[in-house]
């Protein structure tokens, strides 16, 4: 792998609780460099957003975390869960016809399904994040997802199966190119992409705001991450809790 | 209080199924930690004071567990201002949501009582979906919680008061 620092290291996995737990236990032994890959075949309790599971059949996708040292401002934190969901986007474009959007805050979708999730976990020193753990769940073989409708993978939107090892080494480049990016402050940057490739940008969706129907055109995002939606002509932010999009609507667009 | 009571109030904690519980009266002070929902690991720390220590003036606490009003009464603290003003306040760095522990079935990172590091992690502050271990940044014993599991922080506000080593 020519990558310069992420993926110059990789261990493999069978099977683990949650590749973001296993990464952070080996953190606190010495001689850890940034960049460090952990991989694994199948995890026993992955997660998602806190408390809910991410699930994934054996063998069939592409489950990693990776460890970034960022040295940026916490006020500047949400620029990484930025860079690595657009570093997922650019690989994805290059795999698939089909549309590839960001979903607030970070889930990757393909052809308006969820293919990828993304979770961040940062260890503070005072205001700076010296070090990130990003976990990626991609979707890549699986074929079906039962009871989760609004889920797909790589291989039903490209119609072919792809082979792990390619994917992982590509989606680590794609990752990089961002990740330097961000260290060399290109924040301007990284943050018109990303309303660029993020769903429902100056387009009118459906959602449910604390229950409530309601259609909006999403006008940016906060420096801290909430999301502006414009509805009838007045700019709201919103916390992750308070929204959701409306997948079945989504659909039918 | 006889060890009889003790084990009663153990007993009683446990079922409750609150994580903690201090209780202080003229002549001895008891802390009961539970890991939340495993009763087997139960632990107390019972901790003697001067007899002629003052009786200081108490203030109920407020549980994000429900339980019964009579033993809310008993579960007292003292809120003693004089004292807190030595006391090191670990601050939130950021907006978001207040964890004190890793994940729903984990234990807390740090309990009253509980001696901490420069380095030991005491929470996790949540914001979209980005997970912020906060270190206590000082070293000494963790004297209050000032904040419940799960409530939204404010940029800055107090999170915990440590009695600095």
């Amino acid at each position: 792998m020519e990558n310069l620092i992420l993926g110059n290291k990789i261990i493999r996995l069978d099977r683990v609780e949650s590749t973001n737990s296993y990464l952070q236990e080996i953190l606190l032994k010495p001689n850890c460099h940034e960049g460090l890959v952990v991989v694994a075949d199948y995890q026993t309790s992955g997660r998602g957003q806190r408390g809910s599971l991410w699930e994934s059949e054996m063998g069939k996708n592409v489950i990693l975390s990776f460890w970034l040292k960022p040295m940026i401002e916490i006020e500047n934190q949400f620029l990484i869960s930025k860079v690595v969901a657009l570093g997922v986007v650019d690989f994805l474009k290059k795999q698939t016809t089909h549309s590839v959007h960001i979903k607030w805050p970070n889930d990757i979708l393909i052809n308006y399904k969820k293919a990828a999730g993304i979770l961040i976990e940062n260890t503070l020193d005072s205001k700076i994040i010296n070090g990130s753990v990003v976990g990626i769940g991609l979707n890549v073989n699986q074929d079906s997802f039962g009871r989760f409708p609004y889920a797909t993978s790589l291989s039903i939107e490209a119609k072919k199966e792809f082979v792990l090892e390619d994917i992982l080494s590509e989606l680590l480049k794609h990752i990089e190119v961002r990740y330097f990016q961000l260290k060399n402050g290109l924040f301007d940057k990284i943050n018109s992409d990303y309303l660029d490739n993020l769903l429902g940008y100056q387009k009118v969706l459906k959602y449910s705001v604390v229950g409530v129907t309601t259609y909006g055109e999403i006008a940016g995002v906060s420096k801290n991450g909430k999301l502006q939606l414009k509805v009838n002509s007045q700019l709201q932010e919103y916390d992750l809790k308070e929204i959701s999009l409306d997948f079945n609507d989504l659909q039918t667009r | 209080m006889k060890t009889t009571e003790i084990q009663e109030l153990i007993k009683f904690v446990a079922k409750a199924g609150v994580s903690e519980v201090e209780i202080q009266d003229k002549d001895f002070k008891i802390i009961i930690k539970t890991n939340s929902g495993k009763k087997s690991e139960t632990q107390t720390i019972i901790q003697a004071t001067p007899a002629a220590m003052p009786i200081q003036a108490i203030a109920p606490v407020a549980q994000p567990v429900a339980v019964s009003a009579p033993t809310q009464a008993e579960i007292t603290k003292p809120a003693a201002a004089s004292n807190d003003a030595k006391y090191v306040t670990i601050k939130s760095p950021m907006i978001g949501t207040f964890y004190r522990k890793s994940g729903p079935d984990k234990p807390n990172f740090v309990n009253v009582g509980d001696d901490v590091s420069s380095k030991s992690v005491v929470c996790i502050i949540e914001a979209m979906k980005l997970f912020n271990e906060i270190e206590a940044e000082t070293a000494g014993k963790i004297v209050k919680v000032l904040v419940d599991d799960g409530s939204p922080v404010e940029y800055d506000q107090p999170l915990f008061l440590v009695d600095p080593a």
